[in-house]
Formats: structure tokens, sequence, C-alpha cells
């Protein structure tokens, strides 16, 4: 046991001197200036928790962006989640298309935000733009809808860029399949369980701890999505695709206000941190 | 009852494949566009294919040096990215000690931590270790941003695995570090290959941090070279695409040759009772 | 085996990653007191695809030759504005911007307030030569009281460009009254036009020069309030009349694709035959040259004119600031003598040269060869000659905030869903949360 401590202590080590050294560091430089008034050029000074109470009582904007994301989240953690888990069910079998499905399915994760970013912007133009010619097309009248900054459409549309691209999450959950005993699915096909009762009942029960995994990344990606809402609507219009990460960076880089920005950040790890442990809660994943 | 499912499975991966493929074949046609061409039409070539994109993304962007700056930090930092995490994740799943759930929910701390409120402390702490403009600062901050994903998937993969055959090895009289080199991390390969990918992946493609801990053009990396075809009032749509396709095919090879790591990896399998 | 194989790649990983680090380390030690030129840095945004790419490498160039083996100019390049904008903001936070940088988008005025910005003015002051280079118009138009922060970099005469054909069509002139500037939107639309390219995306450029415009023609007042730097309110009348104006030509005189366009879907447009009107600068202008960017039957058939009761966009860019106070002496010495080669003669020439870029002074002066070979600038120079109301644009006068809630609620205005009243009040309101 004496000789296991010295081991934990050998394999920890590493970590969190990189954790420390990115993340701790700068955890505590939030945590202490979110208690003060800083603006970028002036030293901060203390202001305990006027910072907070502004956020939570006056800011419409922030109490937005946090809604939005929240909805963002809960939309992740279902929806793109099960869409990865379903392909990943799909093609679990070998057959001739699974290698050519798993790649095309990450390609959108490999595109740099930048290209997609201008994608989108071109796809759902209201002009030129693909989805509405081929609307037109089909409808044969001279449909035209703004997407991106359309107040009812704006949401839908900006979702839309990532809600489907679970290529991730599929090759998450493939990867742990390929560690399943082929013996426990033999043995299953010889009682007679059919590819479905296979696939509902044994595998996917199999499958909690990596579908948890995916889900808390899944719904912690959302806590950090910028680039994409930069491009396409900037948090337009009037807020109605605003999420936290878009209203920290503004406030910081914008507004030159880094007490209150680093304030949300505080607030945001919070959230996630409640949100992670929901989560891990939720898929028993501190169980063996 | 079969049927329906068959059909709605394939309708599923049509669906999938249109939604995934669209986007790539867009840029790809488009690096062979004009910015009129790009902005006026979404399909066809009224203009005949323009390979000039290609030769001026080359001219105008330091393209070689910044493949080069890539190639080194993404490499580096996979391999520190693995090597750190693989070992405590191992260490946070399988042995029992009291501080165990607090680091766990530490590092868990890292997926949520928002990048733009890392920007101005992370260049505060890399100017004061002399890491700023540096590859090497770049690596760092690379393998830990990776951290969480990285930590997660490990975590889940060695959960799945039994420890039957560690038990076995410590019964021989292997050492801690023995059985986790030789028992474990053979049986981990398919782990490695995904959380590989993705860390390659967040290094190759990172613009922000990349832009903000560098100066100058020898320590910089090729998300930046995208950016310089986007300037507010003239921007070379074109170029900027050509350059997109050819930051991306490098990382579609990276993830075409590990994926024939987790199948070997399937093979090997059969380790889930 | 395998376990060896592993061993000797992380090893080598482990060894490679070392030996970054020492290289990384060497690069550290500058060399400041040695016998070496003295080192500067200066960021610029003007690469890659940037219209004055070239004349900035070139002006760089020129500057590391003549003082080869003295001064030596670290470029950080810095691609895209908002790039560029990012950066300077997270370094002037640590107090370490670079010696030059360029001032633009608020930057200048947090190197004012963290005490890095240097008063220009007993320098300028102190070098006669140099002084009337830069020219009175441009010191006075960057003053803020006694000292001044910044030297300008370009001044800026900012009309609208009409397609001549369109406007035969619909048989009407540049308008003179704004009244005319709406009826002969009607007559574009009635002729099967869409009259102007506008954009709410990015900084909605070409949208905010033309509500310059209507503001800045306004009267007294609304010239006045279009030459304040930094107002506090957007409450007032010419302003909510201005916006009036602009919601109706978003809702019905503009190309459909406006509500959320970038700038350069806005100059496509225009470049594509599918708009008459678009206001922008000069710097446009080598676009209408490029075939692949404009249509080659339209280049003759371009006009530039002053907005309707003539008025114009005339002003100083914001410019370079120097920020070495508390710095080496010798850097800052450096940094002078490369502030003033930058904001000198010579780089003004090449800038308008290889760039358009309007000079500050007449001291350098635009050849005929220059004006016959760009038309359009000469016009708009003799247009500037006898304008009646010049000022600023709002990207110049309006802090970042309120920038970002012009492109947050024009998509309201526009759909009528806000009215011009009520969008004042969110200026105001957005006005002040720059800090």
């Amino acid at each position: 046991m004496k000789r296991q401590k010295k081991w934990i202590a050998i394999f920890l080590a590493p970590a969190l001197a990189l954790f420390g050294f990115v993340f701790l560091i700068s955890i505590i430089r939030l945590g202490i200036t979110s208690f003060t008034d800083w603006t970028i050029g002036t030293s901060p000074t203390f202001a305990g928790l006027d910072n907070y109470i502004y956020l939570i009582t006056e800011d419409k904007e922030f109490r937005q962006s946090i809604v939005n994301t929240l909805i963002w989240i809960v939309l992740q953690a279902t929806i793109h989640v099960s869409i990865g888990t379903i392909l990943a069910l799909i093609i679990r079998r070998q057959k001739w298309y699974t290698n050519f499905m798993r790649s095309v399915f990450m390609i959108p994760n490999i595109i740099s935000s930048a290209a997609l970013g201008m994608l989108f912007l071109c796809i759902m133009n209201p002009e030129f733009g693909m989805v509405n010619q081929i609307i037109r097309a089909v409808t044969k009248s001279d449909f035209s809808k703004n997407w991106f900054m359309g107040v009812d459409t704006a949401f839908f549309t900006v979702t839309m860029t990532w809600l489907p691209y679970a290529g991730l999450v599929t090759i998450l959950v493939m990867a742990e399949m390929a560690s399943i005993s082929e013996g426990v699915l033999e043995a299953a096909r010889v009682d007679g369980a059919t590819d479905f009762q296979i696939d509902t009942r044994i595998v996917l029960p199999m499958m909690r701890n990596i579908i948890g995994t995916s889900t808390v990344l899944a719904a912690t990606s959302m806590l950090q999505k910028l680039d994409i809402i930069m491009m396409t609507t900037n948090g337009g219009p009037a807020g109605k695709t605003m999420n936290m990460p878009l209203y920290l960076y503004r406030t910081a880089l914008t507004n030159n206000n880094y007490g209150l920005a680093n304030t949300q950040g505080v607030i945001l790890i919070l959230m996630g941190l409640i949100i992670v442990a929901l989560v891990r809660g939720i898929y028993r994943m501190d169980k063996e | 009852m079969k049927i329906v499912r068959k059909v709605t499975a394939g309708i599923f991966l049509i669906f999938i494949v249109c939604i995934s493929i669209v986007p790539f074949l867009w840029v790809l046609s488009s690096s062979f566009k004009g910015n009129a061409e790009i902005m006026s039409s979404a399909i066809g070539f009224s203009g005949g294919l323009r390979f000039d994109n290609y030769i001026k993304a080359f001219q105008m962007a330091p393209m070689v040096t910044f493949y080069k700056n890539s190639i080194i930090v993404a490499v580096l930092s996979t391999i520190l990215n693995l090597l750190v995490f693989s070992m405590a994740a191992y260490v946070l799943v399988r042995c029992k000690f009291r501080l165990n759930g607090i680091i766990t929910m530490l590092f868990s701390a890292a997926l949520v931590i928002p990048g733009a409120a890392l920007l101005q402390p992370l260049y505060q702490t890399l100017n004061t270790a002399h890491l700023y403009d540096t590859l090497t600062g770049l690596i760092i901050v690379y393998a830990a941003l990776g951290m969480p994903t990285t930590l997660y998937i490990m975590m889940s993969y060695y959960k799945t695995i039994s420890s039957t055959l560690e038990e076995a090895a410590y019964i021989d009289g292997a050492g801690f570090f023995q059985t986790f080199a030789r028992i474990v991390l053979p049986l981990t390969r398919p782990a490695f290959a995904t959380a590989g990918v993705l860390q390659f992946l967040l290094c190759w493609n990172e613009f922000q941090f990349a832009l903000t801990l560098t100066t100058g053009t020898e320590q910089r990396t090729l998300p930046i070279a995208l950016y310089y075809f986007k300037s507010a009032f003239a921007s070379d749509y074109g170029a900027m695409f050509a350059a997109t396709v050819l930051v991306t095919l490098p990382s579609i090879v990276v993830f075409v040759l590990m994926q024939k790591q987790v199948i070997s990896g399937l093979a090997a399998g059969a380790v889930k009772e | 085996m395998k376990f060896k194989k592993l061993t000797t790649l992380l090893l080598a990983g482990c060894m490679t990653v070392s030996l970054v680090a020492c290289g990384g380390e060497k690069k550290e030690g500058k060399d400041v007191s040695g016998d070496g030129p003295v080192e500067i840095s200066y960021a610029t945004f003007m690469v890659g695809t940037h219209q004055s790419a070239e004349a900035e490498m070139k002006v760089i160039e020129e500057f590391n030759k003549e003082y080869e083996g003295k001064i030596k100019v670290n470029v950080e390049e810095l691609p895209s504005d908002s790039a560029y904008v990012d950066k300077m903001k997270t370094l002037a936070a640590s107090n370490a911007l670079p010696d030059v940088i360029i001032g633009k988008e608020g930057v200048r005025e947090l190197a004012v307030k963290n005490g890095q910005a240097v008063d220009l003015m007993p320098y300028l002051d102190a070098d006669e030569e140099w002084k009337e280079e830069v020219g009175e118009g441009a010191i006075e138009a960057n003053q803020d009281g006694e000292a001044l922060y910044s030297v300008s970099n370009q001044k800026q005469i900012i009309g609208y460009f009409y397609n001549k054909e369109m406007f035969e069509d619909a048989n009407i002139k540049p308008a003179e009254t704004w009244e005319e500037f709406m009826s002969n939107n009607q007559k574009l639309k009635d002729a099967g036009h869409p009259a102007l390219a506008l954009m709410t995306g990015e900084n909605c450029w070409t949208t905010n020069l033309l509500l310059a415009a209507m503001i800045g023609t306004d009267g007294e007042s609304g010239n006045e309030f279009m030459t304040t730097f930094h107002p506090d309110s957007y409450e007032n009348e010419s302003v909510v009349k201005g916006l009036g104006m602009i919601q109706e030509c978003l809702a019905n005189y503009s190309t459909n694709d406006a509500i959320g366009a970038l700038a350069a879907n806005a100059m496509n447009n225009f470049e594509q035959g599918k708009a008459a009107i678009i206001a922008n600068g000069l710097w446009m202008t080598p676009d209408f040259e490029d075939a692949s960017k404009t249509l080659p039957e339209l280049k003759d058939k371009i006009g530039v004119a002053a907005y309707p009761e003539g008025g114009l966009i005339e002003q100083y860019e914001v410019g370079y600031v120097l920020c070495t106070n508390n710095k080496d002496k010798e850097v800052q010495d450096a940094a002078l003598e490369f502030f003033k080669f930058k904001t000198g003669k010579e780089s003004q020439a090449v800038f308008l040269e290889d760039a358009g870029v309007l000079p500050l002074t007449d001291l350098v002066e635009l050849s005929d060869e220059y004006k016959a070979a760009n038309p359009l600038t000469a016009e708009m120079l003799e247009l500037s000659a006898s304008n009646k109301w010049d000022f600023n644009n709002i990207d110049n006068t309006a802090v970042a905030s309120t920038i970002e809630a012009f492109a947050a609620y024009y998509p309201d205005l526009a759909a009528g869903s806000m009215t011009p009243d009520e969008m004042a009040v969110k200026l105001t309101e957005a006005a002040a949360k720059t800090q």
C-alpha cells in the first residue's frame, strides 16, 4: 500500500503541475479579480460583491445569455448525444460503409470555425443561399428568409450549425464498443436475441460510461461556444443568440471591463461544475 | 417491422452524409472561386476553376513556417497530453485515496473554464515564465487545454476494462508501473487513438491562444494563416478557402490513419466481460 | 517489446520538448546593452489581403534598410482587424503594448489610461519639419486638450459611389436633399434596381456611413453631434430622424440580404450590379479595376458623389500611438525615430502610391498622372473643396459597445418592432458600457 502511494503521487504529479500552471493560476486570478472594479488600463480596486449583484439583479442581457446557454446545453446533452449514439449503433457491425461514415461524420469537426462560419453565412444567405434556393425550387415561390437575422429563426439556425454534427460522440462510443467481447454478443445470439434487442439490451447499457462522458463533453462544449456565433449572428438580433462565453468576451474585449467579465467567468465555472456533477450523477459515473 | 427499421436507418445515414459532406465540398469548390462567385451563387463554377487561390495562399501568408510550427506543436503537445493524462486517469480510476474525488472534480473544472476568460491571465503567466512567444509555451498550454477531454476518455475506458488481468500481474509479482505499461496500456489503444485524434485536432485548429501567446511570425501556427485573407474591406474568400483546404487535409489524413488504430484495437478487443 | 518501444518514443518526445524549450529560451535574451541594433516592436493589422499591406511592408523595409545596424523594427503581424484589437486590449491590460501601435477602436484611449502612451506634442514642437509634414489639421483632429497621443495615418474623404447606368435608367441624378434621396430610392426601385447596398453585420459600415451623413447634414446641431468624440447620448432629434430614414431604407430600398450582411456582401452587391448605391471610402476603387470582383462592363459606369445637402465625411484617422513611457531611453529614442518615419512625408507618399491612402497635407502632391489614373479620387477631391458639411463617421466617434448595439438592434428597427426613439435609447445605454 505504501508503495502504491508513491506511485499515485508520481502518476498524478505531472497532471497536477500542468493543471496548476495553466488553469489553477488563472482560476485564482479570475476569482480574486471578480471581486474588483477593474477596467483595462487601470489597476483593480476592491469592490466586494458589486459585480455579482449587478449581474444578477440588473443585467438583463446577462440573464438572457444564461437562459440561451442553458437551452443549448440541454439540447446538446440530449439530441446531439442521441444522434451520435444512434449512428454508432447503426454502423457498429462492420459494414462496407462503416469507415466511410465515421470519417465523413467527423469532417465538420475538423474544418476550422473561420471557414465553417463563412460557409453557413453563405448557404443561409437570403438572396443566393443554397437553403433558400432549394426551398424556392421546391415550392416554386419567391421564398426569401433571412435565417440568421430573422427574429423568429435566428436561434434555430444558430443551433443547427452544431446540433447535428455529433461525429465526436460517434467516434467516442465506437471506440468503447471495440472493447465489448464478441463472446457476450455471441451468447445472446445463440439465445435467440434479435439485433435490435442486442443493441438496446446489451450494447447500450455497456456504453453507459462513455455516453455519460460524451454528454459531459457535449454539454460543457456549450460553455465554450464562441467563434461560430461570433461569425454568424454575433449574438443578435437583439441578444436572441447571445450566450455566456460571447457575453463574457464582449464585456472584456469590447467594453474593456475585465472585473465584470471575470465575475461572469466565475459564475460560468460554477454553473459548469454543477452541470458536470448533474450529468455524472444521472449516468452514475462515479460508481463501478 | 425490421424493414421499417432498416429504411429509417438508411434515411438517417443519408441525412448524416449530406450534412457532413456538404460543408467540405462547399469549402473545396469555393477554394477554386473568386469572391464574386462565392457571394453570388451557392453552386456551380461560372468563372472556371481558379488554381491561383492556392498560389496566393502560399504567397500571402507564411504557410511553410506555419506548417512546420503546427506539426511540431501538434505532435509534441499530443504526446505530452496523452502521456501525462493517461497516467493521471489510471490512478484516478484504479486507486482509492482520500483526495481522489476532489482531484477529479478539480480537473473537471478545466472543462468549463471559458477560453475568453483565460486569455489575459495565461498571457501573464507565460510572460512571467519566459514562455511567451515560444512554441514550448504553446505546447504546454495546448496539452493542458486538451486535458479534460483526454482525462474523461481515458477514465471512461479504464472503467470498462476489468481489473482481473492487473490483479493477476500483481500476484505474479509485477510492479505498479510495469503492470500499467505492459498490461493496461496495450488494452487502451482505442482510447489512446481517440483521445490522440481529438488532441491533435485541438492543437491543429486553435486560433485565439496561438495569436495571443506569440508575437513573431516564426512562432506561429497554421490557423492564423486563414486570417491573412480576412480583412474588413478586402477579404479574399477564395484564397481563404484554399488555405482552409490546405489546413484541413492533413487533419483528415491523420484521422483516417488513426482510425486504423481504432480498428486494430477492435480486433484485439474482447476485454469486456 | 511494446513497452520498450513506447518508452523510447516517450523519451524522444520529452527530449524534443526540452530541446524546443531551450531554443525558446535563447531567443528570449534580447541583446539590449550590447552593440547590436536597438530592437523596437510594432504591431500591425496591415498584412495579408489588407489594401495597405504592400505599402506597409515597403515602409518598414525602407526603415530597416536606412537604419541598418542602429535600429531594427520587430513587426507583429495580426491578421484581421478584430484579431488586432483583441490582442492590443489583452496587452494593454498587462501594460505590455508594443512600442508603436495603431490606436484605432479605442486602443489609443487604453494606452493613455494605462500610462504607456507618450504625449507627442513636445516632440512635434521640437521638430518643425516633421510637424509640417503632419500638418495642423491632423494635429487638431486628434488633440486632447493640450496633449496629443496619436498622429494620424491618413485623411479620409468618404461620399458614396453610384451606378451611372441604373441612375440613367431611373432618370435621376445624385440627390441634393434627403427628400430627393428617398424619392430617388423609390424611382430606382420602380425601375427594378435595389437602391442601396446596406449591411448590418460587423460594424454596420455602409449603413452607418449613410446614417452619419443624415445626422451630420441635419443643421448645426446634427453636424456638431457628428463631430463629437464619444458622445454620451444618442437621444436627440437628428439621430432619431436619421434612424427613421435608415429604417425606411433597410425595410424598402436595400438588397434582401442587408440585415446581418458583411461589408464584403454589400461591396459585392454593388460590384456585381445588384445595387445602385454604396457608401464607402476611396480604397474601394482598386476593386473596380479587378475583374474577379467587379463586372468588367461596370468599371466605367461608376460615379462618385457627396451626400445630400453637400455633406462629406472628412476626418483624420486616429493613427499611430507611441507607447514607450517607462521604457529604456534607447528604446524610446529609437521608437520615436520609427514613429517619425512612419508618419512622415515619404511614408505618406508610399501609402498614396501603393494603397490610395490620402496624405495628411499638401506636401505630398497628387501628380496629374495619379489623378488621371484615379479619376474617382480626383473627382472626390474636387467635391471636397466645395462641400458644405464636414463630419466624422460613426466608427470614429462611437465607442465599441455602441457599434455592437447598432448591429444588435438594426434587425428590430428594420422589422418595425423597434422605433427610432427606442433604438436611440438603446444606443445611449450601450455608450455607457465601454469603460
